[in-house]
């Protein structure tokens, strides 16, 4: 489903070349959920973004379903954009609209007809538990009620894909086990492709299939998350992850 | 004192009328002018959407040169413009034209500043959700900073009403223009103290109104 073969990013910052992410191949399956787990700093949302191109890479290729992304034009990738959905650490809410009108913003920008774009609109608060607060605005909403709209707003347009970064970090721990479940929910019910970025071990280990370590810019293991027993990890970036969990 | 004011009356509608048209005049040339002015100097900045240095330079190079000026300078310099857009240099719909300069540079300031409030993250939001720039303008940037646009545009009509007094310079009319006429060259107190008292009414009017609008607007 998503391929990223040699994907580079690097700053220019003052006289030097700062490496976010050196050189680095995934391939992540369809319906898979994929986790990308690292302390601060090692590159771990920069990756996330590549694959949408919110970072547009200074190397390699990104290839998501059939199409290569990183050489279509302005208009394609939009287009293409509309069938990745994203959730952020901070929600991205739009502070001045109700919880519908959040979710109707991706189908109103793909030029939907408005009665097709208020039901699917409903249907995705839906998914995601929030049927009662369509007209309810942000600021009225907890911390993991938003993430439910902003949910509910990636998946409008029927993704194949949802990429998050960092979704249950600005949430307590209660709150992130409500949120784990929507998205193994909609991993399942839906099909939908995951790609989670955290710097926490439980919630991976919680929802992801599989796991890439990273380190200074750099993917250091890859390691499978289905068995009941965690697999003994090899770098130190690893050793030291899970540990701190 | 009654006299005067009853004298002064006709003088004061009329007034009150000339100083309606040259707030209408500029206000509208500033959201129709000075509003995608500020838009566009926020999107070709650095780092923003349509990053373009050296239109960037230009516009916030000449929003800077423009608010630069004394006002009373603009009416003088501006008089030949003025004279080709409405035939004449004199009257309050002359004195609309440097009045329209002054609040175009203006706005567009207010404008970029209040859209610059707008969180990174949610206009990334609308990026990976594949809006274009215009979408990202009218749906996001502009919803998202409307109660701080309405607060712009309230402070600057505010300024623009003290500006009109200075109109008087060219015929311009004005409530401004009747206080310094009556009050101060024919030291007529009374009258001076009511166009004042006027003035402060509609100051008053101005910013009560536009606070609640932005409170109605703003759900943050």
């Amino acid at each position: 489903m998503i391929r990223l073969e040699g994907v580079a990013k690097s700053f220019a910052a003052g006289q030097r070349l700062f490496e976010a992410v050196a050189p680095t191949s995934l391939h992540i399956g369809q319906g898979e959920v994929f986790g990308i787990i690292g302390f601060s700093g090692a590159g771990k949302s920069t990756l996330l973004r590549l694959i949408n191109l919110l970072e547009r890479p200074t190397a390699g290729e990104v290839w998501v379903g059939q199409q290569r992304l990183d050489l279509l034009d302005a208009a394609a990738l939009r287009q293409a954009r509309r069938r990745i959905g994203m959730i952020f650490q901070q929600f991205n809410l739009l502070h001045n609209r109700s919880a519908l009108d959040n979710v109707c913003f991706p189908l109103r920008i793909a030029g939907l007809k408005e009665a097709a774009i208020a039901a699917r609109a409903r249907q995705c608060l839906d998914i995601v538990g929030l049927a009662d607060k369509a007209e309810q605005y942000p600021a009225q909403l907890s911390g993991g009620q938003k993430q439910r709209v902003a949910i509910a707003r990636a998946l409008a347009t029927e993704p194949k894909v949802l990429l998050c970064d960092e979704p249950t970090s600005a949430l307590d721990p209660h709150t992130t086990r409500e949120l784990l479940a929507v998205l193994r929910d909609i991993n399942r019910r839906l099909g939908v492709t995951i790609v989670i970025v955290s710097h926490s071990l439980s919630v991976v280990r919680a929802l992801c299939d599989r796991v890439a370590v990273m380190e200074g810019g750099r993917v250091v293991e890859e390691l499978p998350l289905r068995q009941a027993q965690l697999p003994e990890p090899r770098s130190d970036a690893a050793r030291r992850l899970f540990e701190a969990a | 004192m009654s006299d005067s004011i009853v004298e002064i009356l006709p003088d004061l509608w009329l007034a009150l009328g000339q100083t309606a048209l040259m707030l209408a005049v500029s206000l509208a040339a500033a959201v129709l002018l000075g509003g995608p002015l500020g838009v566009l100097v926020l999107l070709t900045d650095r780092g923003q959407l349509l990053q373009r240095p050296w239109l960037f330079a230009l516009l916030n190079g000449f929003i800077n040169v423009v608010r630069s000026f004394p006002f009373v300078i603009l009416i003088v310099a501006l008089v030949p413009l003025t004279r080709w857009l409405i035939g004449s240099s004199i009257g309050p719909l002359a004195a609309s034209v440097p009045l329209s300069f002054a609040a175009i540079p203006y706005f567009a300031r207010l404008v970029e500043q209040s859209l610059r409030e707008v969180p990174r993250g949610v206009v990334e939001a609308a990026e990976a959700m594949g809006a274009s720039v215009p979408q990202i303008v009218f749906r996001v940037l502009l919803v998202e900073a409307r109660s701080g646009l309405v607060l712009g545009l309230t402070v600057m009509a505010v300024s623009l009403l003290s500006y009109t007094a200075v109109a008087g310079v060219v015929g311009g009319g004005g409530i401004g223009d009747l206080a310094i006429r009556y009050g101060y060259y024919r030291f007529q107190t009374d009258v001076m103290l009511i166009t004042v008292a006027v003035l402060v009414v509609i100051v008053q009017a101005i910013q009560f109104s536009g606070n609640r609008i932005a409170a109605r607007l703003d759900k943050r």
